[in-house]
């Protein structure tokens, strides 16, 4: 398709352009921020979307991917261009790690399995003061070494190294869901009985998803936490956890759109909201609801759908003419 | 000797499903397992497939006990099963239902395969981009065995094929059941309606709540009265 070629490099290019357009720093903070819970989308999409076991683990990699990066780089003065590939590692060994005994159970179980380790990551964080501050968290976080004479502690090209990271991501999984070892996910998610017999080893596969969910989880966090230069356990709870699975359901499970739709929506809307400060938090429980309700596929299918009502109008247009 | 099965016994918390049966399956036979509503097929199937564990007993395919492999692995040593209730991946296109039914295969032969079951289903041909859950139910149950077809097996377990058909689609499935077997595929069909199905067999076994009740040639079968009472209405 010649025309979603257009439309993906002109998005690309636009996204290129941001920073130099007068949005305001508030605005493109929330551009950034929103962009790097596109990554944590994405990684979530692979569990949820792909293989379709919900977990409720996302914000505890999250945060296992943003302390490891902060104590690696701040207590052991290693490079962040070194932390942030160590802390998608670490992620993706507690993946493995949690996705094992997790991985055996199903449904709901395996989403209370899940939402108990990110609890009891949370609790770690709080708890274990000398090693990450406990409540109070981690300040002065250093940002990337200067590349190029690029300096990565202005936001404005903080953004650029998020922006890469995020196409890099979405450009991983566009390949992965294309490979064999995408199709197995989808298999599992249709029949898992039917996959086994197909012969999927379904154990392996699963694990490989929740792995990479994990580590995108946690190369999320490695990229927030030299942003924000300063990490504490709030953004790590149970609750973000159910953000990040409304943001894949919002904008379209299994699909590659929808997480991102969904992070920009997450963001967005809240921070948009608070010119009624007071109303907030109820009329954007009732937008979720009404968008749950109305559009159980997500965005992104509203939009193929409304694309595909213009494509056929027009159509009918141009024959009504002959 | 393709498969055979002794003394093999299923329980679901502690509720024997299965108990204690034997039965073989011949190379390059169509053998048949008749029995009603709840009697154990199913539970038998998954016993031989490795999707539940079995309390006891043993299935030898090709003389290889293959209780001791995981699930997976039945595809490669050339077992294929066609579940019950046409079973798909439903979100998947016609075409990618039936990669997937290679998906344990190392060959480079594949493509050639897949153009080959086109050609043996001319309808599926047609459909090949359609989600296969928009297909009609008689076409879905032709993508099931054709997926089961890629695989390559030499042993083809059918679950109940003519389940939720109409006649003329009945009669369709077992022609090419029929031309599967006569190009080498051993075939175990397990089904509740006996007409069909004694028809088509080689050898058929009776089951019932107790185990094998009758067994026999499917002519033998189809002339016995019992069967004929309980099973064919007569």
């Amino acid at each position: 398709m010649n025309k979603k070629r257009i439309i993906l490099t002109l998005i690309i290019l636009f996204s290129f352009v941001i920073p130099f357009l007068d949005i305001g720093s508030y605005n493109l903070h929330l551009v950034s921020y929103s962009l790097i819970w596109v990554i944590l989308a994405q990684g979530l999409n692979v569990i949820q979307g792909f293989t379709g076991y919900v977990s409720i683990a996302q914000a505890g990699f999250f945060g296992i991917g943003a302390y490891s990066s902060a104590i690696l780089s701040l207590n052991l003065g290693i490079s962040v261009w070194l932390t942030i590939p160590l802390a998608i590692v670490i992620s993706g060994i507690f993946g493995i790690l949690i996705g094992y005994p997790a991985l055996r159970t199903q449904g709901h179980y395996f989403a209370i399995v899940t939402m108990s380790f990110t609890m009891i990551i949370w609790v770690f964080m709080m708890s274990s003061v000398k090693f990450t501050g406990g409540e109070e968290g981690i300040p002065n976080i250093p940002s990337p070494s200067s590349v190029f004479g690029i300096d990565f502690s202005l936001k404005e090209n903080y953004y650029y190294l998020i922006l890469i990271s995020v196409l890099i991501t979405i450009l991983f999984i566009y390949r992965l869901m294309q490979s064999r070892v995408g199709r197995a996910f989808i298999t599992i998610r249709e029949n898992e009985q039917l996959a086994q017999a197909v012969g999927i080893s379904l154990l392996k596969y699963k694990m490989l998803s929740f792995t990479i969910s994990a580590m995108l989880g946690g190369f999320a966090g490695a990229l927030y936490v030299h942003y924000t230069h300063f990490v504490n356990p709030t953004p790590f709870t149970v609750d973000y956890s159910l953000n990040a699975i409304l943001a894949v359901i919002l904008g379209g499970s299994g699909t590659i759109i929808g997480p991102i739709i969904g992070a920009f929506i997450m963001i967005f809307l809240p921070e948009y909201l608070r010119i009624a400060e007071e109303y907030r938090l109820i009329i954007y429980a009732v937008m979720l609801i009404l968008i749950v309700f109305y559009m159980p596929k997500g965005i992104t299918n509203l939009i193929k759908i409304a694309y595909n009502k213009v494509l056929s109008k027009v159509a009918r247009k141009s024959e009504t003419k002959k | 000797m393709s498969l055979k099965v002794n003394n093999l016994s299923i329980a679901y918390k502690g509720i024997e499903a299965v108990r204690g049966v034997s039965f073989d399956v011949k190379e390059g036979d169509i053998t048949v397992i008749i029995g009603a509503n709840g009697v154990g097929k199913s539970s038998i199937l998954k016993g031989i497939m490795g999707i539940e564990k079995p309390t006891g007993g043993e299935v030898l395919y090709k003389g290889n006990n293959i209780l001791k492999q995981p699930a997976n692995k039945r595809s490669s040593t050339g077992i294929a099963l066609c579940p019950e209730g046409r079973q798909l991946f439903h979100k998947m296109t016609v075409q990618e239902n039936l990669e997937m039914g290679a998906y344990a295969r190392k060959d480079n032969q594949i493509n050639k395969d897949l153009e080959e079951i086109y050609k043996k289903f001319p309808r599926l041909s047609e459909r090949r981009n359609q989600k296969s859950e928009t297909l009609s139910g008689g076409e879905q149950e032709l993508v099931a065995i054709a997926r089961s077809l890629m695989a390559k097996p030499d042993l083809l377990i059918l679950d109940e094929p003519s389940w939720g058909l109409a006649p003329i689609m009945i009669d369709q499935v077992v022609s090419i059941i029929e031309d599967i077997n006569k190009e080498g595929t051993t075939i175990l069909l397990i089904e509740q309606n006996a007409n069909i199905a004694l028809k088509m067999a080689d050898y058929a076994y009776v089951l019932d709540v107790d185990g094998f009740v009758l067994e026999g040639t499917g002519e033998e079968l189809l002339k016995d009265k019992k069967v004929q009472e309980i099973y064919l209405g007569a």
